[in-house]
């Protein structure tokens, strides 16, 4: 077997076309069109790069030189059988790239393996990593996130002493309703000009209300402890870890998986990585709301304040749209009512 | 006394070896004339270098792409499954196969490109891109101030990264067996990547094109072929005129764009703001808008771009480049490759990626000249993957287009 190509010379651009001819164990080179005997190379004397598509082969000599040659089949079986026969990687990879039957079905496993990765293996790695998360660290993190916080968006409360006095009264009930072994949590008013009526919750397990919420349910101490109970679940169940987590691990999977063909990809990606995130908030916003639901009788209320409450949190907001349930952080709210409303008829 | 010889008709290699055979203490005169003659040949000499650094032109050459859309679909869809599979670690593997299949493919002058990066060197790279991912992102959720702090730290790193993650990139690319290289400093990459941008603040983005035309200025001058240079000398005129072109047409796009969108709302006889479906198809008018404007923008700016940075960019003495990409064919191409991404879920991006190949290659030409079979390698040090790795995971990438 005759193959022409070209040789290299190492280390500069010269060049000259060269013919290789295969022999059993070893192939010898010689220039073109002189003929003039180049070499005689045994197997293992050279190297050569595992096969990629329909591409030319390079055999690397030992000295540096290199040759190019178009390569058929039998070629690329020659190379491939190495005499120490160890490597075999690359001629079988190569095989999968180019069968049919892998393509196919790697179109179908490929999205599957996807989104099984999205819903199950992040969440899971997720949870354990939360776990690991020092009380010491989520608390000095508390700490800073809420002094920056009011420092830039909010402000003292200006809800009247007694009031306050009341709620948190209340509120101590209702941590000590669900009994968690978990310390540090505490209840704080701010007023905010941009937040609007709003609760959130810090992982050390202090939870803010705005005074704009306080206001909206007309400081209904049932509906305010059942947005308690919502806000103690994200504590408990440390979603605040697990998002950070989850938020790393998208970020690493779609740099990793999809970075190497980036370019065109590039403006899809802050796009996705935003609506993935959106997809593990909006279930972990669903946990915290079953945690509610679930808790509510231990504080003394039922599933029908809760619904109230998001009732009360829906005429202040505008109307959703479909479009929310890719774009928005949050579960719909009318779908969260509605599940309230069925735990409430189911009890 | 005048039997001073007539030195102007030497040459200067006899002019030289008289002034080294001649007695000084006999004749000063002619010592120094000689002198005198032998600096002004000294400054025509390397004229002459110079002259030979130009080069003369022997063939025009077309650049091939020979990669199919078909079969690079194949290799990248069983690459990914295994990266799928594997958590992630496959794609040090995936990302070598990939771009050795794309570098493999592209020819000019019967010669073609090679990707010469291990996995194992990716594969490290990505372990501690991973590691400073992780505890960026957890510094910066842990403590606002930290997370300040920490993005001043990526901020002031990043020249660096972009200058290690450029050498590793041309470092791994050859031609002819000779590699690429990088010789951008971090001094420079400070001022050309962060102060410039950051100083275009103060005059309202206006001098934006200078600031992005000295980028690829610096790219372009910090790269060799082996022991030979590439010098680019870009016209910020023409970067101005690019801008404003993509900007005023994608200014007036997103006008009209906005008007058709509200009056398709009006008319589909809904009170928008009140409506949900209406709401809808606001937003969803607007999304496509957006990537509509966004394409346009970028195809316009992107092509008048690569067209004068190749016509003014040249090899040494090895070659000079010439790119003829069309303003409305290329923002054809760019849309097409949006609409296909889209409405295939993304599988179509082998597709996207061979088709944008190919075009990009019909419209670029190389003139060769004839210093292209003296080039020699450069001696260099090896480097890792690891700042190209950390690079793209903090999304700092930076391309030639």
């Amino acid at each position: 077997m005759i193959y022409t190509g070209k040789l290299y010379t190492a280390g500069s651009t010269a060049h000259q076309h060269v013919e290789l001819v295969l022999e059993d164990g070893h192939f010898t080179l010689h220039s073109v069109p002189e003929r003039t005997l180049l070499g005689i190379f045994e197997k293992g004397a050279f190297r050569t790069d595992s096969r990629v598509g329909n591409l030319p082969r390079d055999i690397a000599l030992s000295n540096g030189d290199l040759i190019t040659v178009q390569a058929d089949d039998n070629l690329h079986h020659w190379l491939d059988r190495r005499s120490d026969a160890k490597k075999q990687t690359g001629w079988s990879l190569s095989s999968l790239e180019n069968s049919a039957r892998w393509a196919i079905a790697s179109v179908v496993l490929a999205p599957l393996m996807l989104v099984a990765i999205f819903k199950f293996v992040i969440p899971a790695i997720a949870i354990t990593f939360a776990s690991y998360v020092p009380y010491t660290l989520k608390d000095v993190a508390s700490r800073h996130t809420l002094s920056a916080l009011d420092t830039t968006v909010l402000e003292p409360s200006r809800l009247d002493e007694d009031v306050r006095q009341r709620l948190t009264q209340r509120f101590a009930t209702v941590y000590q309703a669900v009994q968690l072994d978990q310390p540090g949590f505490n209840t704080q008013f701010r007023y905010t000009d941009t937040m609007g009526a709003n609760a959130f919750a810090l992982p050390n397990g202090t939870i803010v209300f705005t005074d704009q919420l306080v206001e909206l349910v007309e400081q209904d101490e049932k509906q305010l402890s059942a947005i308690l109970l919502h806000e103690i679940g994200h504590v408990s169940e440390q979603h605040s870890m697990r998002l950070i987590a989850e938020t790393i691990a998208t970020t690493m999977v779609i740099t990793y998986f999809f970075g190497d063909v980036s370019g065109v990809f590039e403006t899809f990606m802050g796009a996705s990585n935003t609506l993935i995130n959106n997809q593990f908030s909006q279930k972990l916003e669903t946990e915290a709301d079953d945690f509610a639901l679930r808790h509510a009788s231990a504080a003394g209320l039922t599933p029908e304040d809760f619904a109230d409450a998001l009732e009360s949190l829906a005429s202040s907001l505008p109307p959703e749209s479909e479009m929310d349930k890719i774009l928005s952080s949050h579960p719909m709210l009318k779908d969260r009512i509605e599940k309230a409303r069925a735990a409430q008829s189911s009890n | 006394m005048d039997t001073t010889p007539d030195y102007s008709a030497y040459s200067y290699q006899e002019l030289c070896d008289a002034r080294a055979t001649i007695d000084e203490s006999l004749y000063p005169e002619r010592a120094q004339q000689l002198d005198e003659l032998i600096a002004s040949h000294a400054e025509h000499v390397s004229d002459e270098a110079q002259a030979e650094t130009e080069g003369t032109f022997l063939r025009k050459s077309a650049v091939n792409f020979h990669g199919t859309g078909k079969e690079f679909f194949s290799i990248w869809i069983v690459n990914l499954l295994l990266t799928i599979v594997t958590l992630g670690i496959y794609s040090a593997w995936a990302k070598v196969r990939t771009n050795r299949y794309l570098y493999g493919n592209l020819e000019i002058d019967g010669h073609r490109f090679a990707y010469l990066a291990e996995p194992l060197q990716i594969l490290k790279g990505r372990i501690i891109s991973a590691i400073l991912l992780v505890g960026y992102i957890l510094a910066v959720s842990t403590s606002p101030v930290v997370g300040l702090v920490m993005m001043l730290v990526v901020a002031v790193l990043s020249p660096w990264l972009i200058c290690k993650g450029l050498q590793f990139a041309m470092k791994m690319t050859s031609y002819r067996n000779v590699r690429f290289g990088f010789t951008g400093r971090y001094g420079e990459a400070f001022l050309v990547f962060l102060l410039f941008p950051f100083l275009t603040l103060f005059t309202l983005y206006l001098a934006m094109p200078w600031a992005l035309k000295k980028m690829d200025e610096f790219i372009l001058n910090n790269t060799t072929y082996g022991d030979k240079a590439f010098s680019a000398e870009l016209s910020g005129g023409t970067y101005f005129i690019a801008g404003l072109a993509a900007g005023v047409v994608s200014f007036v796009t997103f006008l009209i764009g906005i008007g058709l969108v509200g009056a398709t709302a009006v008319f589909s006889g809904s009170e928008a703001a009140n409506d949900p479906t209406g709401s809808v198809s606001i937003m969803l008018g607007t999304f496509i808008l957006y990537f509509f404007v966004f394409t346009l923008a970028s195809a316009i700016y992107s092509g008048m771009i690569r067209n004068h940075m190749y016509e003014n960019t040249r090899l040494a003495n090895v070659a000079t480049f010439e790119s003829d990409v069309t303003v409305g064919s290329f923002i054809l191409l760019k849309l097409t490759n949006m609409l296909a991404l889209i409405f295939s879920l993304g599988l179509a991006l082998p597709w996207v990626k061979t088709r944008t190949l190919s075009y990009l290659a019909a419209h670029t030409q190389v003139n060769i000249l004839d210093g292209i079979d003296t080039v020699v390698a450069s001696k260099e040090q090896t480097g890792t993957a690891t700042a190209e790795e950390v690079a793209s995971a903090f999304d700092l990438d930076v391309s030639l287009g």
